[in-house]
């Protein structure tokens, strides 16, 4: 069962043409719901259709982007998927239905992101992990607060599951299996020089306020051909490829069997509570 | 030649250098192979070190003969699908390189292989395209971004450490004195992934490697070889 | 019959002396743009020399090496942006489909275009950059040649992107592979121009120096390669080419410059084109600047981390 309710919230500045999503779940360090997930689509699909907004900044309310996704959410999401409760365990089908409409497929968050017609600009602030960064990942541009880190400490506990072509697109591929296996953080300044961010400040709001105007003031017709063509050219990248190959491994490792001494996330979420869970799987980013 | 010891989750493969690569011998190529293949395989192994106890990784060879592309060991052992480039690129567990020293030639070539690299401050790194023409450019490319890893091509230019970790080349940098605990405690915190998690986490990166061009620029090798035979053969001259 | 060449009568007679060509006796030819008071500017008749000197260059078994390098106080500013030759015949109410796909693809961009002549040189290439280097001479030479030698203060990138947007700058898989994802969309969506130093970290230039010293860098590098055994340099060029094909670097060939004479600036945009007629690219400039969130690409002033 889901606890609090977040909710992502769209702002419209239709004279200065920018729009602004803010993911408001503060409590729970912005970590994204299914229904958020969709809300946040949604703005973006109002962020498309609007002609007067060109640019749209994405942001978390409170001390960070987004520390990932509602583990409570994590085993739900498949028995709730068509064909997920016709036995005792969610089918295969499920699974892949489950991560294809939530995160990789077409109306999936992370595909939509990166298939937003407009100009898109996260700001990066605290935790950026899994969802906080692939929502880095899938923006034009990123501005980090010095204190942001960027990780997907979930791979560590059950395997890599997530998009690779873009985060080899931007970091480079020997980075980008650092992120996979060393079960590392990368602090903002480590971000910028491996090109995952385009500035680290002090004041995130100052510079992404500058980059957004930058981007507002380039016409419409502009930004809108220019991404039509980057969708050809992120095939071209093998970014469909390994997004539809995202969401086979995703289901694959849902069907994980851990060897003794192993840790299991799960396990440990139903016994002791997702809190006490989360603590202990991501000591080791500290 | 080739030491090896498993514990702990970690396959450990300890050679005196891997110049061997360069030189062209098949027979430790072979054996370097078929061990990186049995680790691949044990199911008690997540992570496979690849380390040099001498001082160089791959010592700089005097004279280098290119490889006879026709030749069926060459392809077997050292170029082909099964061959001992292949079987590192795809393994299906993590390969960690151990570098210090001199690091030329065929020894690039196998760090680019392979996933995670940790370098002494003393390494310094040849570019492999000249020796070894199996090696693969599309991972050159891939981890150092297009343009270095052309001008590394054309010009056989030398990255010292500092500038291989800033190119991505290199994830990290440690004095010597500490690389092989650094090593081993790189090696320790990948076996903290599950076994299905690190096999799955290939086949992942398998889908991806294969769309980038990765696989078919390895197929090319004979070709590669051909072409670079023929320069041996040509040089100085006219075309 | 023989292609149709295009330009008009002083363009095409200009051109000989806007690229000049020679090869010294180390192997090493250089193709300078000789057309300073228009920050080297590219006409069509330019493209198709720069196309023609390259094959030579590839033809000839002294040449090892090919710098491209201009004359006056920039590399090149991109193609010439007002060039009236024929394009639009007298019933037409504005330049073709036709035209306008032949034109980009043909003259620019394509496989028969003048950057794929560049990017697939049998010779090594080398880009000698100071000044501006913005649009085409960014993205069809600069990002073509195997190595780019620049001076710190040149200004690199797609500068036109201020009022056409970035017309393939971000969505260029060459130019993704080269700075990284992040910089591409960075460089292609708010037109802000690298410095040659940025451009070193980045990973567009291979050796950075002081303007003063850009020559005789650029110099001593190509010479230094010159040398090498010509079955060696043969070899790593065709490898490197080979690789690149495989990785389908090549544009998509439906980036935004095709329909850059179609766009339609909204009515708080700048009409650039009729702006640029009116009152020259630098009124056209300076009145963009005039509008909220502009960034003049000629200005010296250092933004961003």
């Amino acid at each position: 069962m889901t606890t609090d309710d977040g909710v992502v919230e769209l702002l419209l500045d239709r004279e200065r043409h920018q729009a602004l999503i803010r993911i408001r779940r503060e409590r729970h360090g912005n970590r994204l719901t299914r229904a958020m997930g969709r809300q946040l689509v949604a703005h973006l699909d109002a962020v498309d259709a609007d002609d007067d907004i060109k640019v749209v900044v994405v942001e978390g309310a409170g001390a960070h982007l987004s520390s990932g996704w509602d583990p409570e959410e994590a085993w739900e999401q498949y028995v709730d998927a068509p064909g997920g409760a016709v036995k005792k365990h969610p089918s295969q089908r499920a699974r892949l239905i489950a991560l294809d409409d939530a995160w990789w497929g077409r109306d999936g968050l992370y595909h939509r992101l990166l298939h937003c017609r407009k100009v898109t600009i996260t700001k990066a602030v605290g935790e950026c992990y899994e969802t906080g960064l692939y929502l880095t990942l899938c923006s034009d541009l990123v501005v980090a607060h010095e204190n942001a880190r960027f990780a997907v400490p979930r791979w560590r506990n059950v395997g890599v599951d997530g998009d690779l072509s873009l985060l080899i697109a931007t970091v480079g591929l020997k980075r980008t299996k650092e992120l996979m296996y060393a079960g590392t953080a990368w602090d903002a300044r480590t971000a910028l020089r491996y090109g995952l961010v385009d500035g680290v400040s002090a004041d995130p709001d100052e510079e992404v306020g500058r980059l957004a105007e930058m981007c507002a003031s380039i016409m419409r017709d502009g930004i809108v051909t220019e991404k039509y063509a980057v969708f050809a050219s992120l095939a071209k990248m093998g970014v469909d490829h390994s997004f539809a190959a995202a969401t086979v491994i995703g289901a694959s490792l849902s069907n994980i069997h851990f060897q003794p001494g192993e840790y299991n996330f799960l396990a440990d979420q139903r016994r002791h509570g997702t809190a006490a869970a989360l603590g202990r799987s991501r000591r080791h980013l500290e | 030649m080739i030491d090896v010891k498993v514990a702990g989750w970690v396959g450990t493969v300890q050679v005196p250098d891997f110049a061997g690569l360069t030189r062209y011998d098949a027979d430790f190529a072979g054996e370097l192979r078929d061990t990186v293949v049995a680790l691949a395989d044990d199911s008690e192994v997540k992570v496979i070190v690849l380390r040099a106890d001498g001082e160089d990784f791959a010592p700089d060879l005097a004279e280098v003969s290119p490889p006879a592309d026709r030749s069926a060991t060459w392809r077997r052992v050292f170029a082909g699908a099964k061959g001992l480039y292949q079987s590192v690129a795809f393994c299906k567990k993590v390969v960690v390189t151990e570098v210090d020293g001199a690091c030329r030639g065929a020894g690039s070539a196998l760090v680019l292989c392979s996933d995670l690299t940790v370098a002494a401050e003393t390494s310094s790194f040849g570019s492999p395209f000249l020796t070894t023409p199996e090696a693969n450019f599309v991972l050159a490319a891939l981890t150092m971004r297009l343009n270095r890893a052309k001008a590394w091509a054309i010009t056989g230019d030398v990255l010292d450490a500092a500038r291989a970790e800033e190119v991505g080349l290199v994830n990290q940098v440690v004095p010597r004195a500490s690389l092989r605990a650094e090593v081993d405690a790189l090696a320790d915190r990948v076996t903290a992934m599950p076994l299905d998690g690190v096999t799955m986490s290939k086949m992942l990166l398998q889908a991806v490697l294969d769309a980038h061009g990765v696989g078919r620029d390895f197929d090319l090798a004979t070709h590669y070889a051909a072409r670079r035979r023929q320069a041996e053969e040509t040089e100085g001259g006219p075309r | 019959m023989r292609p149709k060449r295009w330009g008009t009568p002083d363009s095409l007679a200009a051109a000989e002396q806007q690229v000049l060509y020679d090869v010294d006796r180390s192997g090493v030819a250089y193709i300078t743009l000789n057309r300073p008071e228009k920050h080297n500017a590219l006409s069509v008749p330019m493209r198709e020399r720069l196309t023609a000197l390259v094959a030579d260059a590839d033809a000839d078994d002294d040449v090892r090496v090919v710098v491209f390098r201009g004359n006056g106080k920039s590399f090149c500013s991109g193609n010439e942006i007002n060039e009236e030759w024929g394009q639009r015949r007298p019933h037409e109410r504005r330049r073709t489909l036709d035209v306008g796909y032949r034109y980009g693809a043909d003259m620019a961009w394509g496989r028969l275009g003048f950057s794929q002549a560049i990017s697939r040189s049998d010779k090594v290439t080398i880009a000698q950059l100071h000044g501006y280097c913005a649009a085409a001479a960014y993205f069809m030479i600069a990002c073509k040649c195997d190595l780019v030698v620049a001076a710190e203060d040149t200004r690199i990138g797609a500068l036109e992107a201020r009022f056409l947007g970035p017309a393939g700058a971000a969505a260029s898989v060459h130019i993704n592979r080269i700075l990284g994802m992040k910089a591409a969309r960075r460089t292609g969506y708010t037109a802000k121009p690298m410095s040659g130093t940025e451009a070193y970290d980045l990973g567009l230039v291979y050796r950075c120096v002081p303007a003063e010293e850009l020559a005789s860098a650029t110099s001593r590098i190509a010479h230094e390669i010159a040398v090498r055994s010509a079955g060696e340099l043969d070899f790593l060029v065709a490898r490197v080419r080979a690789a690149e094909g495989l990785m389908d670097t090549s544009v998509p060939a439906i980036t935004g410059l095709l329909v850059s004479h179609f766009l339609q600036p909204a009515p708080e945009e700048l009409d650039f084109w009729r702006t640029a007629r009116q009152v020259g690219v630098g009124g056209a400039l300076d009145a963009d600047k005039a509008r909220k969130g502009a960034a003049d690409p000629r200005s010296d002033k250092e933004t961003g981390s």
